[in-house]
């Protein structure tokens, strides 16, 4: 297979389950040593499409490969290559982290015995209790040492971090950074914003089976204004007459609003009070996400 | 080829993860075999005695339980063991297969680790061929024991006997193993495809019955027969190999095109959407219960209306047989007390009552798998009683099984007393159904006192459950000492119909089921509850 | 001020494993705590025998001044829990869910329900098996919030819920929280905790190590700032407070004592601000001060004592 960048592709895939539409035309690809994320509400499809990129369901129409190969019609060359960490891993409850881990490695066809102790320490796991002994991190903590440890070309992760603890968090993006400077490719379903925004170069957002959008964080960013957020002691800060101040919400001691043009007006009004804290900053994920969202949460 | 890429790692891993429960599945079978052999020459010493026993056997009845029986007429200790045991040797063998397929199958699927390992390096049949290579080779390795061991332990027994019995028993096993990979793909829960397979192999052994008592050729479609038609120890033949071989064939074909046409974790039947409200029925813990056991219930309550139908089919037959042979039927009517209907029919009613502890003890422990789900920790952190969720399940148990029993008699009871004309029959066989409540209920009682007081020990209730229907249908056979008879609950009810009800026994039985229930929810009340 | 639940002491070991060391929590009538900790540090088993699901080896817990394992079935009526890790009845669908837990629990108000089904955007005919993760959790969350009681514990209740989902859960714990309930929160995510909360309590290895209002908490830390100015910036080196400080690119990167920002920010903005970002001390950094050298480390000396010593 002739090795360009192109590491994996959906090409207008649709996946109708029933009458229900859980992907509908979806057309993107992954270059080599990206690492993107995928973004979306529950039932937006993002799970659909992970499964039909690892073989497990077949596209109702339109063809998805990896590496060149048909995910559905050659999935052990698809899965040669990587290396899937799921949402919710269950354990066999008899077999110690180790002897899964075992298994898993040799699935894939094998390891570096090393890399996976120094994996095993990192995350602070222990490998030689029984699987129904392990508290849901810990189980999910075998899931990515497993596919960690294969050094796969592609990695794909669902939520991998979901009831690992901040700290784990931390040691997460760490891992996902020295990936990528090894030179994998990373595809990254994730609900936590600040982990994508992090450690991600591309990011898609899925929406009712369709994408919606697909671009740098850069190119998402400019349509949107800056978020302030400050936190104060004393009298609130007045913002009456600072020009591109909208969406002013005070709670608590704590303020945000947003901002167009420049801050400098809206920092010298602060100034006049007590300030302990303040972030000015391009708007994140979060906020990128609800304005493609659009509907304010409905209101109790 | 691709599509079965990491079988043979697989294939190791399902052997490490029931390194102990394979082997004991094994040792079980194999085990009571042997024990079987070992025993009988001390039993029956003579061949006068042999002989006694073969006459006690040529009848509709004990073709009815045990099968065809060839060789009769030198009975010698092969022939006794291929008559006697072979076909519930080969259930086991079934049940075994069904219980492990599922489980490296359709539960694999069910918990979600299925998907982890077909996103790896993993053909799509890669699963369900280890599974079936794993489950043939516990049957090779039980049909090896046997053909080596049988001779060492036994008296008189061929190397070729044994060798044909233990291949008998592996195409029982393996042909099973074909069904409950069909039947793994065919529906979404672990638990529905074991009990479709469960329905299957008993639909199998009522074919088998039939055929056995009325005519011959009907067995042939069955399965369970084909071991026994192999004329181990008697006359060996071979053809119901080639028929295992393959009916497997074609079942493990079409799992795979099954499979090839599924996605992973569904069914091959879609869920429709259902209310959005709860029933008032649900939203108790009784209702709740019934809810979660109903489908149970229905089946077996069908299945046992059915073997009760099957089993009062065959009425006729018995009372014919009586009538053409009044020597034997005096010196058995002499020996027991009763007529020989009347013995028959409470053989039967016990069947019956041994059977439906099959829904009794797994209705009981539900509470167990409502556990290990989580689901018990939602409802417990509710104004929800302990003793009021656990005794909910025991409760469906103990009414659920008296009326799968109940039904059961009572369509072997309509269909005997139209036979023989005689209502008050009717009236007798449901006498005998009721007094063998109470030992269902006992079973059901350790179960629940099993789970409260130590959940990790709850297979002693199966234990149990195994000694008393060895006790009952094999009792007779082994000339037990009364001891162990009445090690089981089932040995003290009395004896009906025929005998005199006595309602002091069957007091007694309902009073220690109930001290067993009580004691049970006491007990799970003051212990922890499990995480998951 | 009632406190509604009280643990004093409480020890809980499974075998050789000490699940809770003598731990305290006290969570106060109408407030939202914060129940925060690293995995396998004993939260889960706090909260299991807050529900009478574990009894405790010794110490003494009171809920609503009872005892949850004797008075379990009085008391559930007055609480709901949402665990982090639902399971659903398969055969049942969402709806069947909801109604069966709250009724179990005493009663549940239709409407409410079938508000927050619309506000959670939760389709309650589907069978359970169908769901995703996310809408697992909803079942619980409906469940609990639908039912007219004064005590809610959740354990990670927002595992699997898209950001959008997260918003209307912290509305409506806002709004449970006006309605003068207690609530019981623990979570891994640190930023809803410091939304949500007023009071935290941080576990570890079985024992309560940090207890207190956010601020109380806070100013113990330092802020960290990272600023690109239009002149340069070096001269924010030498201000009261700044410590590691680092230049490059044009951009500065330091850390400033909370109560000496002010001035710092001031300075900055007589450069001229490109762009700044200050991050109040959150949650994260208190937590992470407490155990992120100590991932793999044995327990030395009390971590507060580092943390004040600066």
């Amino acid at each position: 297979m002739a090795e360009n960048n192109e590491v994996l592709r959906f090409d207008n895939v649709t996946k109708r389950f029933g009458e229900t539409i859980a992907l509908d035309s979806l057309s993107m690809t992954l270059e080599r040593g990206e690492v993107v994320g995928l973004l979306g509400p529950n039932g937006a499809g993002k799970t659909t499409a992970l499964r039909i990129l690892l073989g497990l369901i077949k596209p109702t129409e339109g063809q998805a490969t990896v590496y060149g190969f048909d995910t559905w019609l050659q999935p052990v060359q698809v899965h040669q290559r990587l290396a899937y960490v799921p949402s919710e891993f269950n354990v066999w409850p008899n077999l110690t982290g180790g002897q899964i881990l075992d298994l898993l490695g040799a699935l894939y066809g094998g390891y570096d015995p090393d890399i996976r102790e120094q994996y095993i320490e990192r995350f602070n796991f222990d490998p030689n209790k029984k699987g129904r002994t392990y508290s849901k991190g810990n189980r999910q903590k075998i899931a990515l040492i497993a596919a960690l440890m294969t050094r796969a070309d592609l990695l794909v992760m669902d939520e991998p971090t979901a009831g690992l603890d901040p700290l784990l968090e931390q040691e997460f993006q760490t891992v996902l950074r020295e990936a990528k400077s090894r030179g994998q490719t990373i595809l990254l379903s994730s609900h936590v914003l600040s982990e994508v925004e992090v450690a991600c170069d591309r990011v898609a957002i899925l929406r009712n089976g369709r994408l919606v959008e697909y671009g740098t964080l850069q190119d998402l960013r400019h349509l949107s204004a800056r978020t302030v957020e400050a936190t104060y002691r004393g009298d609130p800060p007045d913002f009456a007459d600072v020009t591109g101040v909208e969406d002013v919400v005070f709670e608590n001691g704590h303020v945000r609003l947003q901002v167009t043009g420049s801050t400098d007006p809206l920092i010298k009004a602060m100034a006049k009070s007590e300030i302990t804290g303040i972030q000015v900053r391009e708007p994140t994920l979060e906020e990128l996400f609800h304005s493609y969202y659009g509907e304010e949460p409905v209101d109790g | 080829m691709n599509e079965f890429k990491g079988t043979s790692t697989l294939i190791r891993f399902m052997l490490r993860r029931d390194r102990v429960r394979i082997p004991l599945w094994i040792a079980g079978i194999v085990g009571f075999v042997l024990l079987f052999a070992a025993a009988v020459p001390g039993i029956y010493p003579t061949e006068a005695d042999r002989q006694a026993r073969a006459d006690l056997w040529d009848t509709p009845i004990a073709n009815l339980m045990r099968g065809p029986g060839y060789g009769l007429d030198d009975y010698t200790f092969g022939v006794m063991i291929a008559a006697e045991i072979m076909l519930y040797i080969a259930i086991a063998a079934a049940l075994m297969s069904i219980f492990l397929i599922v489980r490296h199958t359709r539960r694999e699927e069910e918990t979600g680790r299925l998907e982890l390992i077909r996103s790896s390096v993993v053909g799509k049949y890669a699963q369900s061929t280890a599974a079936f290579t794993v489950v043939v080779l516990a049957h090779l390795v039980i049909a090896a024991l046997l053909a080596l061991l049988l001779p060492l332990v036994g008296e008189d027994l061929a190397f070729g006997g044994s060798l044909a019995f233990g291949i008998g028993i592996a195409v029982a096993g393996i042909v099973f193993a074909g069904v409950a990979l069909v039947t793994a793909q065919l529906s979404e829960f672990g638990r529905t495809a074991s009990s479709m397979a469960a329905v299957i192999l008993a639909g199998a052994f009522l074919i088998r019955a039939v055929g056995d008592v009325q005519w011959h050729i009907l067995s042939w479609f069955s399965p369970l027969a084909w071991p026994q038609e192999m004329r181990p120890f008697f006359d060996e033949r071979w053809l119901p190999v080639l028929l295992g071989v393959v009916l497997t064939g074609l079942l493990v074909l079409g799992a795979f095109a099954l499979n090839r046409v599924r996605d992973v974790a569904a069914g091959v039947v879609r869920p429709r959407p259902g209310p959005a409200n709860a029933s008032d029925s649900l939203s108790n813990p009784f209702g709740f219960a019934f809810r979660q056991l109903r489908g149970s219930l229905i089946g077996w309550s069908a299945g046992v209306i059915v073997l009760g139908a099957t089993f009062g089919s065959t009425v006729g037959e018995i009372s014919d047989w009586a009538a053409e042979n009044p020597g034997l039927t005096e010196l058995l009517e002499a020996f027991e007390g009763v007529t020989v209907l009347e013995s028959f029919l409470g053989f039967l009613v016990m069947a019956m009552a041994l059977i439906t502890a099959g829904f009794a003890i797994p209705a009981a422990l539900r509470a167990r798998s409502e556990e290990n789900e989580g689901h018990a920790e939602s409802l417990l952190a509710t104004a929800l009683a302990r003793s009021r969720w656990l005794g909910s399940y025991l409760l469906v148990a103990l009414l659920g099984s008296a009326f799968v029993l109940l039904s059961g008699s009572a369509a072997l009871g309509v269909l005997a007393a139209i036979d023989q004309n005689d209502g008050g029959l009717f009236l007798q066989i449901m006498g005998a159904a009721l007094a063998y409540i109470p030992a269902i209920w006992i079973l059901i009682g350790l179960a629940g006192l099993l789970f409260g007081a130590l959940p990790r020990a709850i297979v002693v209730v199966w234990i149990a459950f195994l000694y008393a229907f060895v006790v009952g249908i094999f009792g007779d056979l082994l000339n037990l000492p009364s001891w162990m008879f009445s090690l089981s609950p089932y040995e003290h009810v009395p004896d009906l119909p025929g005998g005199e009800f006595t309602v002091l026994s069957v007091v007694l039985l309902t009073l220690v089921a109930l001290a067993l229930i009580v004691a049970g929810l006491i007990s799970f009340g003051n212990r922890d509850l499990q995480s998951v | 001020m009632n406190q509604i639940i009280s643990m004093n002491d409480v020890v809980k070991t499974y075998g050789p494993v000490r699940a809770l060391d003598f731990f305290n929590l006290d969570v106060n009538e109408g407030e939202v705590h914060g129940f925060l900790g690293p995995n396998g540090a004993g939260k889960t088993t706090a909260i299991r025998i807050l529900l009478g699901l574990l009894r405790h080896d010794s110490g003494h817990v009171s809920v609503f001044d009872g005892d949850p394992w004797r008075d379990a079935v009085a008391l559930h009526r007055r609480m709901a829990y949402v665990p982090g890790d639902v399971s659903l009845w398969p055969e049942l669908t969402g709806g069947e869910a909801i109604d069966v837990l709250g009724r179990l629990r005493g009663g549940l108000d239709p409407k409410k329900r079938e508000r927050l089904c619309e506000r959670f955007d939760f389709d309650p005919t589907k069978k359970g098996r169908t769901y995703s993760k996310g809408n697992r959790q909803k079942v619980a969350i409906i469940a609990a919030m639908s039912s007219d009681v004064e005590l809610l514990i959740m354990d990670e209740p927002t595992s699997g819920l898209d950001p959008l989902m997260e918003v209307v859960f912290q509305q409506v714990i806002r709004e449970e929280k006006e309605a003068g309930k207690t609530v019981l929160l623990s979570s891994h995510i640190l930023y809803q905790v410091e939304i949500l909360c007023e009071r935290v309590t941080i576990i570890r290895q079985g024992h309560t190590v940090e207890s207190g209002t956010l601020d109380e908490l806070r100013h113990l830390t330092r802020t960290s700032v990272t600023a690109e100015t239009e002149q340069p910036a070096a001269g924010l080196k030498e201000f009261e407070g700044v410590h590691d400080f680092v230049l490059e690119n044009g951009r500065a990167q330091f850390n400033v004592d909370t109560d000496k920002l002010g001035p710092v920010i001031g300075e900055i903005h007589s450069l001229g601000i490109r762009n700044l970002v200050s991050q109040p001390p959150t949650l994260e950094q208190l937590f992470m001060r407490h155990y992120g050298e100590e991932l793999t480390a044995e327990e030395v000396a009390e971590p507060e004592t580092e943390e004040v010593a600066v």
